[in-house]
């Protein structure tokens, strides 16, 4: 099996650029009709030939592009610890706003940045959506004036006129190598992979990919992949670790928009209803429904707004507010995805699905006789209001609970969900440092922290409240844990013990 | 398919050199071994049947042990694996090697609590001594044990025996006595003292350097890391029973079962946190809704101290006390009351539990194949839908199989090993008949192009999976 990467290049030994990152998103429906508008190329290069407008597009990009060396804080064996990692980014605005991936800068405790000219620039964090692996980073504009610098930002482009063939170029910092421009073609425009995550964090769901065969290399990530205009049409971001000159672009369409939510609200919040949907390619004949119409409802989470709306597995998603859904194949599935997510948290929304076979007869309304069938056959038509719920991550941030040489998260319902523990308050550990109070209490990775000294415990914070009251005088004091189906009852002592 | 069924008898010759070589110069037997052997074998039977399905057909074969005038045979309980279909076992018979290994049909009776024992009976009387196992006796470290015994249908079905040392006792949820090598060789043979020739077990099949074993959480393995492998028995605590009770007809013995999860032993921290005196204990992780130890009120984060008044015997491996509490509740029959002395909160308190019914294993259900479809299935037990955490009114088949290059291994969304089928073809299918009876119907259609599977996924999302049959 293929195993892509994210196209991100790690310094120093925290390893963490392996979590194979995998998927994505698109902005347009997929299999959209195929109207092919021809591709504008600068009149410079139809004159004087590709090569001389390859200098052109690069001569227009570079000065804009950047090197980012990125610290951020990873946790191992229940420690923080600093990591080193190296990416690429585009500026894109005179305020000095750095595009670049959420694997690169996301998660940044501190950014440098190295401008074409070789200065180094501090930058900041703005905001950072894992969704869709993007982030924005602002220089820091005060010390560049006071040094008297001055930066170029890059022609955007446009993605949905992006076409197959098209001669593009890449501009980053594979492994490290600065200002490094690779050339070829769009080898696909319209990429689909599984959602995946990155260190924990679930990525690639809303939107499709650019393939390319220029080289993207590790460190790669973040930068732009341009057209010949020297637009950006494309954020580079992953490659498959063993292939050959297979690199892949977040549309640039799709980073319009989170550009400008993160500009506006540092974050991009989206609807959750929790369905999960299925292509209905072969699918035709059994449900007796036409190959252009619905998707498929593969799965209902429990406690979710749909099930709350009566939606059931199996039922086919016609249209979310009247407008048409179509996932005949994977490559659709972001679009559908995304049409649902954009509704503000909280909107009503009127699902029409068709109630098939034998899932419609059960329903009280209908009360038709069915004959043993070898096929569900066509339901009836069904409209249902559901209220959609914020999206939100199975994980959140690690922190260090130093006394105990914890390292723990907050929960979420969407993890208890996906571990389908029922709900509980507490506190989940992600690691333990050797010889610490809590490895030697046997507290382990993936146990839920819900009581210290009886006293339950719902967040972070009241965690290290209890261990900073604990550590004015240490004694041996009890911790309860949910581990696996089970509860436990853990004995913390003091080191020195 | 399933082809992989046990054999098992390969350690014969090695038994043997076992025997005439290693460790056992210093035995002078106050016993005639030629003599008991002979004796002994006049009550040894070869087990045999055939395994056969539309993929394969093996012939297997084991010891058996007569018991009774009227054909009742002691078995090994792995002889015949519970899974197998019961249509799979053909041909059931038993060789009588003083009867010129004359054969008789021979029908299984039941299992015993623990699954480590069968009684089958065949359908006449068989001209063989029954055994008995005489006053039994204990053992001890180091003391020298033989085992009469046949060998197997490759080795001529021929009398041997085996010489050797006790080394270990192990105290699991049965007391196992571990012995030097392979002296002791085939299940259900007798192990006596070389001294005094008394009984002191009975020997369990031969395992190498692992055994699984079966308690009331389920099976584990345990590790036998020496640089002999080893054989083992159970003496004369864990067998007495069997010849005690001698059944005739068919039977079932239900497995006593509490009903909790994640039990741990009682670790020194926590026993000394909680200023507990009592040498050993084991903390309830987890009770099953509605099910005996919930109804009876026991909690999680409940440690019980004591089984009706009794406590448990320390260890260093906290996991051992675990192994010791389901043990002794693995003694109980369902329905039993046993009192659990339980400290909660600081406070300390008897429960008295009525224990249930253990539910019935995955490895317990049979196995079904459709072969035009390529996948074998099996009914849903309590353990499937506990462990993907799915309600307990869930109905389906499980997925034990799906053949390679089958129908249902092909496409783009492929039925896999694992999954729980709810629907096929739009119809409900809340258990293996059902499920069976729908395929037959629908692969017997002459133009059938496809069928849909509904299923539920281990990570408990549900999905749909077609088969194309026109491939």
């Amino acid at each position: 099996m293929k195993r892509l990467l994210a196209a991100m290049m790690i310094a120093g030994i925290a390893g963490c650029a392996s979590g194979g990152v995998k998927r994505t998103a698109s902005t347009q429906p997929a299999m959209a009709k195929a109207t092919v508008k021809a591709h504008k190329i600068d009149p410079r290069s139809i004159a004087t030939g590709p090569s001389t407008a390859v200098k052109y597009a690069t001569s227009i990009i570079s000065p804009a592009v950047v090197r980012l060396d990125v610290v951020t804080e990873t946790f191992s064996q229940g420690q923080a610890r600093s990591s080193r990692a190296i990416g690429s980014g585009v500026i894109i605005d005179a305020q000095g706003h750095i595009l670049t991936n959420f694997h690169v800068a996301g998660r940044a405790k501190r950014i440098d940045v190295t401008l074409s000219n070789l200065e180094h620039v501090r930058g900041k964090l703005v905001g950072s959506d894992h969704w869709t692996d993007l982030a924005l980073v602002q220089l820091d504009l005060d010390a560049m004036k006071k040094r008297g610098l001055s930066f170029s930002y890059a022609p955007m482009g446009n993605s949905s006129d992006v076409q197959l063939g098209q001669p593009v170029m890449a501009v980053g910092t594979p492994y490290g190598l600065s200002r490094t421009v690779t050339a070829g073609i769009v080898s696909n425009t319209d990429r689909f992979f599984d959602e995946t995550t990155i260190e924990g964090y679930e990525t690639g769901w809303f939107n499709n990919w650019i393939q390319t065969d220029a080289a993207i290399n590790p460190g790669n990530s973040g930068g732009p992949l341009i057209n010949l205009r020297g637009e950006v049409i494309g954020i580079n971001t992953r490659g498959v670790s063993e292939g050959n000159n297979l690199g892949f672009a977040i549309p640039i369409d799709t980073a319009k928009e989170v550009i400008g939510k993160l500009l506006k609200d540092g974050k991009v919040v989206r609807s959750y209803t929790g369905i999960t949907l299925q292509p209905l390619q072969d699918l035709e004949t059994f449900y007796d429904i036409k190959a252009d119409e619905g998707v498929l409802i593969a799965s209902v989470e429990q406690d979710s707004p749909a099930s709350r709306a009566g939606l059931k597995a199996e039922d086919i998603l016609l249209a979310v507010n009247g407008i048409p859904v179509n996932v005949r194949f994977p490559e659709q599935l972001a679009y559908v995805r995304k049409l649902i997510s954009d509704y503000p948290v909280g909107s009503t929304l009127k699902f029409t699905v068709l109630r098939s076979g034998s899932s419609a007869t059960t329903s009280a309304t209908t009360a038709a006789t069915t004959a043993p069938t070898t096929a569900a056959g066509r339901g009836p038509e069904v409209t249902v209001s559901l209220t959609t719920e914020k999206l939100e991550s199975v994980v959140t941030e690690e922190q260090s609970i130093a006394a105990w040489g914890l390292s723990v998260r907050d929960l979420t319902r969407a993890y208890l969900r996906e571990q389908r523990i029922p709900y509980t308050q507490g506190v989940l550990v992600t690691g333990t440092r050797p010889g610490s109070p809590a490895e030697r209490a046997q507290i382990q990775p993936d146990d839920i922290i819900l009581r210290v000294g009886n006293k339950p415990v719902t967040s972070t914070e009241e965690l290290q409240a209890a261990v900073d009251a604990w550590q004015k005088s240490p004694k041996t004091i009890e911790v309860d844990v949910r581990r696996d189906r089970g509860e436990l009852i853990r004995i913390i002592k003091p080191e020195s013990d | 398919m399933p082809t992989k069924f046990k054999a098992g008898m390969g350690m014969m010759l090695a038994a043997a050199v076992a025997a005439s070589g290693g460790g056992v110069r210093s035995a002078r037997a106050a016993v005639d071994l030629q003599a008991k052997a002979d004796e002994v074998v006049k009550s040894m039977v070869a087990v045999e049947y055939t395994l056969r399905n539309e993929n394969a057909s093996q012939e297997e074969s084991g010891l058996g042990l007569v018991v009774s005038k009227d054909g009742v045979i002691l078995i090994s309980g792995s002889l015949i694996p519970e899974s197998l279909p019961k249509e799979w076992i053909k041909d059931m018979k038993v060789r009588v090697p003083g009867k010129d290994f004359a054969s008789v049909p021979a029908k299984l009776l039941g299992r015993t609590r623990d699954r480590l024992f069968a009684y089958m009976k065949t359908t006449e009387p068989i001209d063989a001594s029954v055994f008995e196992p005489g006053e039994m006796a204990d053992v001890k470290l180091g003391q020298q044990v033989f085992s009469p015994s046949m060998a197997s249908k490759n080795g001529g079905y021929e009398t041997m025996v085996g010489v050797t040392r006790v080394k270990a006792m192990l105290h699991l949820s049965h007391v196992i006595v571990g012995t030097n090598s392979f002296g002791l060789t085939r299940g259900t043979a007798p192990v006596y003292d070389l001294d005094s020739g008394a009984c002191v077990g009975i020997a369990m099949p031969a395992t190498g350097d692992t055994m699984l074993m079966r308690d009331g959480s389920g099976v584990r393995r345990i590790d036998l890391i020496d640089e002999d492998q080893t054989s083992l028995f159970l003496p004369r605590e864990e067998v007495d029973y069997l010849f005690k009770n001698i059944p005739t007809k068919p039977f079932e013995e239900k497995r006593a079962w509490l009903a909790v999860d994640e039990v741990t032993g009682l670790e020194e921290d926590v026993r000394e946190g909680k200023g507990i005196k009592q040498p050993a204990g084991v903390m309830i992780g987890a009770v099953i809704p509605g099910e005996a130890a919930d109804k009876a009120g026991l909690k999680p984060r409940d440690i019980v101290l004591t089984i009706d008044g009794k406590q448990f015997s320390k260890s260093p491996v906290p996991e051992l006390m675990v192994t010791q509490f389901m043990g002794i509740l693995d003694r109980h029959k369902p329905g039993d009351t046993v009192t659990l002395g339980v400290l909660r909160d600081g406070q300390k308190m008897d429960i008295p539990v009525t224990l249930g019914e253990f539910p019935k294993m995955g490895s317990e259900m049979p196995y079904v194949f459709a072969s035009k479809v390529g996948v074998v299935t099996r009914d849903l037990v309590f353990t499937d839908l506990y462990a993907r955490r799915l309600p307990n009114d869930t109905k389906g088949v499980v997925v034990a199989l799906v053949k390679n290059g089958s129908p249902a291994a092909l496409g783009t969304t492929p039925l896999r090993a694992g999954m729980l089928i709810t629907k096929v073809d739009d119809q409900t299918v809340n258990d293996e008949k059902q499920f069976t009876d729908v395929v037959d119907k629908e692969t017997a259609k002459p133009d059938l192009k496809e069928m849909v599977f509904s299923v539920i996924l281990p990570t408990g999302d549900t999905q749909v999976c077609r088969v194309d049959l026109t491939k």
